[in-house]
């Protein structure tokens, strides 16, 4: 049920009122300071009485005006319904082409930890021909390949792609750990051979959990690098188009989620 | 006090970027009308003008503005949500309850210190569902602590975050009752110090699905998990921990809402491994 709220509407519908939280979330101000540096004058009083009588602006003896515990707790929502709708609006095209519905409920409101993803698509001029193999090729290069580097995937679908990648970088020595739903363990261990995997796994270089039911989504991310890749509105796993984000945040984020999987899955490498 | 960890400027520039989508979501209540008719089935406008007793011409308007921004799909003459209107009104919608949460519940939050709470606990606020406050009163000042009993008592799965030691509630986690539950519990340094003083934890690790963790920072609240109830504590504002007042809840995935939570602890904590003959803390 979405719901409507005047004071919902309020808050936003004057750019002042969400200036004026912004700014004592920064730090506690008397009114001079305040319309300074909001940069406005004209209904700075209305807005902060409003505040005021509702509780979420407190005025200490010397007239400087800070949040309270309750403003405090709003402006900390409101930062982050600013950077959910910037990751949103900003990545426009990439959500409105995905089936968004594979990030779990929980995480809806986190992508605000994305904001510093880029969209990478494929693009002829620059001869990106597979924009999601490309960029777990990165994973390998340069300075963000080192021995005993862990890669985390969580892995819906079975494709050659993503064998070979995993199977390269095994071979390079580097560190794995990997949920894959369950339809695709067979297919899985039968292109990359059971038995080399199960030796991968012995001598630690590998960790495999294997999930029961539905799951949608393909992130994978080591110290360094998150790449998330969704199923498009066609019901086809996309690999034209993802995610790509290099920042501690959207790790993270990463962290998050296959921790997340994790709990709910059976190991088996 | 500045508080250094936010950067204003950075987030003005992006509320000047999404402010007007912001507030397309938040404005007209004719528009939450019709996606509530149209978030899971498709309807026709007369349909949805029928329904939501929004007169027909103020139906259509807004549809028609909904389709052009392409916050609609159609279908034939039908109408639905697509799921990228879908996602916004989900993050919309946890800021909703969010703001319905803090003003029904002021007198709690206004009278507690958040200021040691990581902001992750905080956005959490609006994934709440019927939230209600849990009182000591005069005439009965152990209502909160039997609330935490009756909690316990007949829960499973526990998940506990302590930052505030309290000998009477470690207490009730070595009930015979729970030896059978897995029981997760957080704590910091000094509860872990003081559990280890008063053998709280050979008692409590009877439990042979008991985990302790430590955090790595201090947390002033106190959280407790049990299947799909939570309750959360919190410090006064002149630092002592307020054992008189909860927020309590109901959690509708209580499963994704745990393995959430303990995914988000995982950054924030070590597990401890203790010696099984002296029950001393490993690591």
């Amino acid at each position: 049920m979405i719901t409507f709220s005047n004071e919902e509407k309020n808050l936003f519908l004057s750019e002042i009122k969400v200036k004026i939280l912004l700014s004592l979330l920064e730090s506690p101000k008397n009114s001079k300071e305040l319309k300074k540096d909001i940069k406005s004058s004209s209904a700075v009083h209305t807005n902060l009485n409003y505040f005021l009588s509702n509780n979420f602006v407190n005025k200490n003896k010397r007239s400087v005006f800070h949040l309270s515990s309750k403003g405090e707790i709003l402006a900390i929502n409101l930062v982050s319904l600013i950077e959910n709708f910037y990751v949103i609006i900003k990545n426009r095209e990439f959500w409105e082409s995905h089936d968004t519905n594979a990030i779990p409920e929980i995480f809806v409101n986190k992508i605000k930890y994305l904001k510093n993803a880029k969209y990478l698509g494929l693009n002829k001029r620059h001869k990106v021909k597979n924009p999601l193999i490309d960029s777990l090729y990165l994973f390998l290069k340069g300075e963000n390949f080192k021995v005993n580097n862990k890669l985390c995937m969580v892995l819906p679908i079975f494709s050659s792609y993503h064998a070979d990648f995993l199977r390269t970088y095994l071979e390079m020595g580097g560190n794995i750990e990997i949920i894959i739903s369950e339809e695709i363990f067979n297919p899985f261990t039968e292109y990359c051979d059971i038995d080399v995997l199960k030796n991968y796994s012995r001598n630690g270089q590998l960790t495999m959990w294997e999930l029961k039911g539905d799951l949608k989504l393909n992130i994978s991310f080591s110290d360094d690098i998150f790449i998330l890749a969704l199923f498009g509105k066609n019901g086809f796993f996309d690999y034209d188009t993802v995610l790509f984000d290099e920042s501690k945040s959207a790790i993270n984020f990463g962290k998050q989620i296959f921790n997340y999987y994790k709990f709910d899955s059976k190991e088996i490498l | 006090m500045e508080n250094k960890a936010f950067n204003k400027k950075e987030i003005n520039k992006m509320y000047d970027l999404v402010s007007q989508e912001i507030s397309f979501f938040t404005r007209s209540k004719s528009r939450m009308l019709i996606f509530n008719e149209v978030f899971n089935s498709f309807k026709t406008a007369k349909e949805i003008s029928e329904n939501s007793d929004l007169h027909f011409i103020i139906a259509s308007k807004n549809i028609k503005d909904l389709s052009d921004l392409n916050f609609l799909s159609k279908n034939s003459n039908k109408l639905i949500l697509n799921d990228f209107t879908r996602f916004i009104l989900k993050e919309k919608e946890i800021f909703s309850n969010l703001f319905r949460i803090i003003n029904d519940h002021e007198d709690f939050f206004l009278c507690h210190d958040i200021s040691q709470i990581p902001q992750d606990f905080i956005m959490d606020i609006g994934l709440l569902t019927y939230p209600d406050i849990v009182k000591s009163l005069n005439s009965d000042i152990y209502r909160t602590k039997n609330y935490f009993k009756t909690m316990l008592d007949s829960s499973e799965n526990i998940l506990v975050i302590i930052s505030s030691y309290d000998y009477d509630y470690i207490n009730l986690f070595k009930d015979d009752s729970l030896k059978e539950s897995n029981l997760k519990m957080y704590v910091n340094n000094n509860v872990l110090e003081l559990m280890k003083e008063n053998n709280d934890i050979d008692l409590i690790s009877v439990n042979k699905n008991f985990e302790l963790f430590l955090l790595k920072s201090d947390f002033n609240l106190t959280l407790v998990i049990c299947d799909d109830n939570l309750l959360l504590g919190l410090f006064n504002l002149n630092g002592s921990y307020d054992s008189h007042m909860n927020l309590t809840s109901r959690i509708e995935d209580h499963h994704s809402y745990n393995n959430y939570l303990i995914s988000l602890l995982d950054l924030y904590s070590d597990k401890l491994v203790f010696d099984e003959f002296n029950m001393d803390v490993l690591r």
